[in-house]
């Protein structure tokens, strides 16, 4: 059975003891504030990234899939505490990003299907307590009620598959029926295999904001708290669910589901760049984005060859980290102004140079210009996508163009132009530019977002093995089932 | 030659500037700007160091009598079977287009040092003509059709970022915004042309698909289809009908971005396209077929519209669309080599009058001063009837509704849809809270920038 190793266990429990550490701050600072719990969690945050880097570099990492999103995970977390405007990271918050922190990190490591389904549970609990204690009581009902969809539309399917895999694993004799190593290899009738499926793809179509699972999504970022929305939308759990326990539980029987994945993700990808079109406010348009992406992410997946499978996991991270960024910018932007509604903005490249100019260079990002990690994603995931369906290969290439003129339309609504007054009320502005801890955590993001485009070879590599071991499983013992993108001959380019 | 060193020669090419857009942003970036003859010396020092380096390229592989130089330097990425290689196929047209980009943008870099003297924007412009230049001559050198969408896209992406150069203003911005939304719906067609080329002959090598034939060429309905989509990309980036109608708006530009894009380069780009996919088109009569009636359609139209315009960019803009039309007609009646003529000659020369335009103006309005006519009547129109001129001149001052239509037709159903989802996603969410949530008002997405009938550009 996978325990966690030593340097598994640090990197899991360091954020708790962050969050401990933060409380135990505030209590000791009295109710005057400051910065110490601030000081604090940065600190925890830090070598909370040092430490994951350290420990990535080194290779003590097993699972190629989590490995690098580790430290992404820590990188975000820093990233909040050091971006976040003050009045967006009060101690509640400042906990909650710590204890979500930890937890994601815990699901990563997860050797065993268990401690998987506990660590998800414990990774969003943290963001209801927030909601409950801290959300605007206008939007508190609205906010609960979606994020409660979130956990329980993922924690009861979860937990009933897991059941079900650990019976049949008691069944067949099996000593750690739930040991995520051997789950590919665990004999389910093809009648079981398909509940379980299920039970495993709901959660990773609600956490990944796939249509009809989507609407909690704009809401929380809009409305949620800003740190955790950065996590949620920076790190896609659901992708990883999918990696590490649906896609090795497919075999030839059940590998028709891909086809249904495709589609719900083709027309996710389609809705989500729609709506974002007609949006007003910067928060929803950044959620309808993601949204997008997410279907994108989807359609790569489960074309399950080996160009889609490597373009779905670098489409994911390029617009996750984009996204991420471009929401610390924007939280900043609302706490300057008072609102992100683009009818109330214009004209900020002159008062805000630095912010344009990075808000640029992550939207051109996730968009996928080219030299941007999501750019290879894309090329990847497009020519993986036609090798087993063409037809969608075209409306998905409908969806970066809509995706890339509501990036030009927001740049040049908000941004360029005539200065606008936020309000009636409070007439022309000013407004101070990024400050150079809120720079330079979202330039490095950028620079993150750039240079992995630039030079994507060894994250490629990192996981090239896996995926093919996850291909290797779906096709089964005789390679049938799905089609594999075959070499043409003469095949040398790309 | 060496080979090595001959690939360190063609790698400047583009190299020089892309160093240099990247250096600058760099600096930018840190909050240290240089001075404008620091900024000079580096831009437009890379650009000529381009073409000088281009001249000598192309001189030395006609000296020593090779037909092409192709070579592969590296591989950007690989997956499985997928390679993006990064390379150089060197023909008679890449050598023309070569020498032709790097000639107008390193003249462009000298003659915007005046002219943008003290203009706040000074440095931004000349790290986008930095990119441009990289990108149009990746778009030209390039050996696979991967590296030509690159840039394709990054001539396209700083094309719109410098039509709304002087973003205080609304107008360019908005100019911008339409210039990127034609550009982005029209590129689905390169990307759609592309991962077709590649998956029907098992290569996105240039050479390998239209040369040697290594990887079988296209055929038959697939070719059809592919150069279909291919023409689509060329609509968009030469102008042509019917989405045309952002080349006039695009001339709110400062003056030498105007001449580089839509004077000299950028505007030719889908013609390059055409010529360069040559063989693709003469694998499908209906595809050639398409390329002439939109040629000939565009011509005419821009032709006739440019004859009611009032001021000299929007004139000379129409007068652009005209030619690259002919062009169009050229390639696809199966005259290459005129088409490639008649593209350097009019880049060349319509780089020139955009950039001479603003003396042009003072000098007529010293003319007129002075009691000269400078009017010339349309000797054509004498042999039209009088009824049918005053239809037409309506028609004309109306772009032929063009742009309604575009509205009418693509515009507004997209819009309607988007309202529709979002309107249906409002109430969902205001189910979950138990309360109305306010109704936002329709976004102004594609609506600013839509245009308004017989406005000028």
């Amino acid at each position: 059975m996978s325990w966690f190793t030593p340097a598994e266990i640090l990197l899991v429990l360091w954020p708790f003891v962050g969050a401990v550490a933060v409380v135990v701050a505030g209590l000791l600072q009295g109710p005057a504030g400051g910065h110490t719990p601030r000081t604090v969690g940065l600190t925890f945050t830090i070598l909370g990234l040092v430490t994951s880097l350290g420990t990535f570099a080194t290779g003590a990492l097993d699972d190629a899939v989590a490995a690098p999103l580790v430290p992404l995970m820590a990188l975000l977390a820093t990233a909040v505490f050091l971006a976040s405007p003050r009045s967006y990271l009060d101690r509640a918050a400042k906990v909650a990003v710590l204890l979500t922190w930890g937890s994601t990190v815990g699901f990563l490591l997860a050797g065993d299907l268990v401690v998987l389904v506990v660590f998800w549970w414990t990774s969003l609990l943290p963001g209801l307590w927030w909601l409950w204690r801290a959300a605007r009581e206008e939007v508190r009902l609205l906010l609960l009620r979606s994020y409660g969809l979130l956990l329980v539309g993922t924690g009861l399917p979860l937990a009933f598959g897991t059941a079900v895999i650990g019976a049949a694993g008691v069944a067949a004799g099996l000593t750690h029926p739930t040991d995520l190593a051997t789950l590919a290899h665990t004999e389910l009738s093809t009648g079981v295999q398909t509940v379980v499926l299920v039970c495993f793809m709901v959660p990773v179509l609600i956490r990944m904001a796939i249509l009809p699972f989507h609407s909690w999504l704009p809401v929380f970022l809009e409305e949620g708290p800003m740190g955790l929305g950065v996590l949620l939308v920076g790190m896609q759990t659901g992708l990883v669910l999918a990696l590490r326990v649906v896609l090795p539980l497919l075999g030839p029987e059940t590998v028709w589901m891909l086809g249904g994945l495709t589609s719900l993700g083709l027309v996710t990808a389609l809705y989500g760049s729609l709506v974002a079109l007609v949006q007003q406010n910067l928060l929803r348009v950044l959620g309808f984005l993601s949204i997008g992406q997410a279907g994108f992410v989807v359609v790569g997946l489960a074309s399950a060859n080996e160009a889609s499978i490597n373009g779905a996991l670098l489409e994911n991270a390029g617009a996750a980290l984009a996204l991420s960024g471009l929401l610390l910018l924007v939280r900043g932007l609302q706490a300057r102004l008072g609102t992100v509604d683009l009818r109330h903005l214009g004209g900020l490249a002159s008062q805000t140079p630095r912010l344009t100019v990075l808000f640029f260079i992550l939207g051109a990002c996730m968009v996928g210009v080219p030299g941007s990690l999501a750019f290879v994603g894309e090329d990847l995931l497009v020519h993986g996508l036609l090798a087993s369906h063409p037809l969608p290969a075209t409306l998905l290439l409908t969806t970066t163009a809509m995706n890339a003129i509501n990036f030009f339309r927001v740049l040049t609504t908000g941004f360029l132009g005539r200065p606008r007054a936020p309000s009636r009320e409070m007439g022309a502005v000013e407004i101070d530019d990024l400050q150079p801890r809120e720079w330079w955590t979202v330039a490095l993001l950028a620079g993150v977002l750039v240079l992995g485009g630039l030079y994507p070879q060894p994250l490629l590599d990192l996981r090239a093995a896996t995926v093919q071991e996850l291909l290797r499983g779906i096709q089964g013992p005789g390679g049938g089932g799905m089609e594999i993108h075959a070499p043409h001959p003469g095949e040398g380019g790309p | 030659m060496n080979d090595g060193l001959l690939r360190a020669w063609v790698a400047l090419v583009p190299g020089a500037p892309a160093l240099a857009f990247a250096v600058l942003g760099l600096l930018l970036l840190a909050g240290r700007a240089p001075s404008e003859r620091g900024i000079v010396r580096l831009v437009a020092g890379a650009l000529t160091l381009s073409f000088v380096t281009s001249l000598g390229l192309a001189g030395w592989l006609l000296a020593s009598g090779r037909e092409h130089a192709y070579f592969i330097l590296a591989e950007w990425f690989v997956v499985g079977h997928h390679t993006f290689e990064l390379g150089f196929w060197l023909d008679s047209l890449a050598l023309t287009m070569m020498v032709l980009t790097t000639l107008i943008t390193a003249l462009i870099g000298h003659f915007s040092v005046n002219y943008l003297h003290r203009d706040p924007g000074f440095a931004r412009f000349y790290l986008l003509l930095a990119l441009f230049a990289s990108g149009m001559l990746q778009l030209v050198m390039g050996a696979t059709v991967d590296q030509l969408l690159v840039g394709w896209e990054l001539v396209g992406l700083s094309s719109a970022l410098l039509v709304g150069y002087f973003h205080r203003r609304a107008a360019p911005v908005e100019a911008g915004l339409r210039v990127f939304v034609t550009y982005r719906i029209c590129d689905i067609g390169l990307l759609v042309g592309a991962v077709l080329l590649h998956e029907v002959t098992g290569t996105a090598d240039l050479r390998e698909a239209f040369v040697t034939g290594e990887g079988g060429l296209l055929t038959g309905g697939l070719a059809t289809v592919a150069a279909l989509s291919f023409l689509l990309a060329t609509l968009g980036k030469s102008a042509q009908i019917p989405v045309g109608s952002w080349l006039p708006r695009a001339m709110e530009g400062p003056t030498p971005s105007s001449a580089l894009f839509y004077g000299g380069l950028s505007v030719h780009a889908g013609v390059y396209l055409l010529l360069r996919l040559g063989p693709l088109f003469e694998a499908s009569p209906v595809a050639r077929a398409a390329v002439v009636a939109v040629g000939a359609a565009t011509a005419l139209h821009a032709a006739l519209i440019s004859r009611v315009q009032t001021d000299v960019k929007s004139t000379l803009a129409y007068a652009t669309q005209t030619q690259v039309g002919v062009m169009f007609v050229t390639v696809g009646l199966g005259f290459p080599t005129v088409a490639l003529v008649h593209l350097v000659a009019h880049a060349s020369l319509r780089a020139y009058q955009l950039l001479r335009a603003p003396s042009a103006l003072l000098e007529a309005e010293a003319l007129r001063a002075a009691g000269v006519s400078l009017r010339r009547d349309p000797s054509f129109l004498r042999v039209v009837p009088s009824s049918f001129t005053l239809a037409l001149y309506r028609l004309a001052l109306q772009r032929f509704h063009l742009e309604a239509l575009q509205e009418r037709l693509l515009i507004g159903p997209v819009r309607r849809l988007a309202l529709g989802l979002d309107h249906i996603e409002r109430r969902w969410v205001a189910f979950l809270s138990g309360r109305d949530l306010p109704a936002e008002a329709p976004a102004a997405v594609l609506h600013d920038a839509a245009p308004t009938e017989g406005r000028g550009p």
